[in-house]
């Protein structure tokens, strides 16, 4: 019997092992693959990080990184779309959703506290339209995507509740 | 030949007294095996015509029984109050099956065992064998921690929140360019290397310079080892890199060491 039980024993614990594995990581080939496909979201995204990292203080400039941002989204989620690349288009989606809820909101949040100070107030117009376009026509592109059009809503919603002293 | 081998020999003959060859030479030279070889006979021809008892049969049959395997259970037998038995039975201990048999017996077991491993191993490759394609659907951890780090910095309330995710989107930088600089050199490093630059001589040092003596003198020193082991694997997989990443490696060190370097002279200002 000691054989049996053994074989069985080898075999719960190769299952269990096999099941354990958790994903493997990328391969370098594939990264670089990755990395070639995103590079402009990516650099996009780099540079404005450091940008509000050099206007800690300034949250309208804050605000307005995002202006690019929110364009270069536009973009690769329209080109991944006519690709018919749905996968990217919901990876872009879902990182364009962090980016308003958790990065914009705040953001924004800060920025009304700014505006109402009436630090910025000229500014603020301009910042306004530019965000404002851009949401608008993200809320056209994904006007289908029940999650990110929420997401969407709430960042214009915010936008709009920012109000200058000249009230603005 | 010596006299115990001689009688030993004589013992095992059929007929004692008909000795021949060596037997007979050793005998008629040995006063001593002559004496016993007639002590032999004498006793054999005794032997023989001792008188025998009458045997019933019964010893013999007794005897035999207990060797002999339990007969078949008589059918539908009236119960008896038995006598009790004068010679127990002996019964003999089942012969114990060779271990290759017992084994072989479990062969089902075997198979099952097999079968189920060759299908896990199976599994485990076709799962493998899946990967490309899920691959292609992978996200990219890169962009994950980019959006991560913009995020961060915009919610993070004070410059060592600041500088702590600067710092921490230099080394997934670096961590790229490591795992690129063998498969992607040229504009894709040169990319990497540019970054870097961007975050750590733009965003880092800024960050380095906003903090007050006391956080100076506290967090620096850490960020100045972090650099330096960043221009030093920099350096390292320079020296072994293909065209077009070797330089934006080299980038990447000199920018780190400029780094260290301006972090060590802040902290040493604030001691």
């Amino acid at each position: 019997m000691i054989r049996p039980a053994v074989s069985l024993v080898l075999m719960a614990g190769l299952a269990a092992w096999v099941g354990g594995q958790t994903p493997a990581a990328l391969k370098p080939e594939r990264r670089a693959q990755l990395y070639k496909q995103n590079r402009a979201v990516i650099e996009r995204l780099v540079e404005k990080t450091v940008t509000s990292a050099r206007t800690p203080n300034d949250h309208l400039k804050r605000a307005d990184s995002y202006y690019k941002l929110l364009f270069q989204f536009n973009t690769e989620i329209t080109q991944a779309r006519e690709a018919k690349n749905q996968a990217r288009v919901d990876e872009l989606t879902r990182h364009l959703q962090t980016l308003l809820d958790h990065g914009l909101a705040p953001t924004l949040e800060d920025a009304r506290k700014q505006v109402e100070g009436g630090t910025g107030a000229d500014e603020f117009p301009v910042v306004k339209d530019q965000l404002l376009s851009q949401l608008d026509s993200l809320l056209t592109t994904l006007a289908e995507d029940g999650p990110a059009k929420q997401s969407l809503t709430g960042a214009k919603d915010r936008l709009l509740k920012v109000r200058s002293k000249s009230g603005k | 030949m010596s006299c115990q081998t001689t009688q030993n020999r004589i013992l095992g003959l059929a007929d004692p007294a008909a000795l021949a060859g060596p037997l007979a030479d050793h005998v008629a030279g040995c006063q001593a095996c002559q004496a016993w070889h007639r002590l032999l006979l004498q006793m054999e021809v005794a032997v023989a015509g001792m008188p025998v008892p009458a045997d019933s049969g019964r010893a013999k049959a007794e005897t035999l029984k207990q060797f002999q395997a339990a007969p078949a259970k008589a059918p539908a037998k009236p119960k008896t109050t038995k006598p009790a038995e004068a010679v127990k039975p002996i019964t003999p201990a089942k012969l114990r099956k060779p271990l290759g048999d017992r084994v072989a017996r479990l062969w089902p077991a075997g198979a099952v065992v097999a079968v189920a491993c060759v299908a896990v191993v199976l599994w485990s490759f076709a799962g493998k064998k899946g990967t490309p394609e899920v691959a292609a659907h992978t996200a990219d951890p890169m962009l994950d921690r980019v959006v991560a780090a913009k995020v961060q910095l915009d919610v993070a309330k004070s410059a060592p929140d600041r500088l702590q995710v600067l710092a921490k989107l230099a080394d997934d930088v670096q961590d790229q360019a490591k795992s690129l600089y063998l498969v992607a050199p040229g504009d894709e490093m040169v990319s990497l290397s540019k970054m870097y630059s961007d975050i750590v001589t733009e965003g880092l040092m800024f960050q380095a310079e906003a903090l007050d003596a006391a956080e100076r003198r506290k967090l620096l020193g850490d960020y100045t080892d972090r650099l330096a082991k960043a221009e030093q694997q920099a350096e390292r997989l320079a020296a072994e890199a293909p065209v077009g990443s070797d330089e934006p490696l080299r980038d990447i060190a000199r920018t780190a060491r400029d780094g260290k370097n301006k972090l060590a002279r802040l902290r040493e200002k604030s001691l």
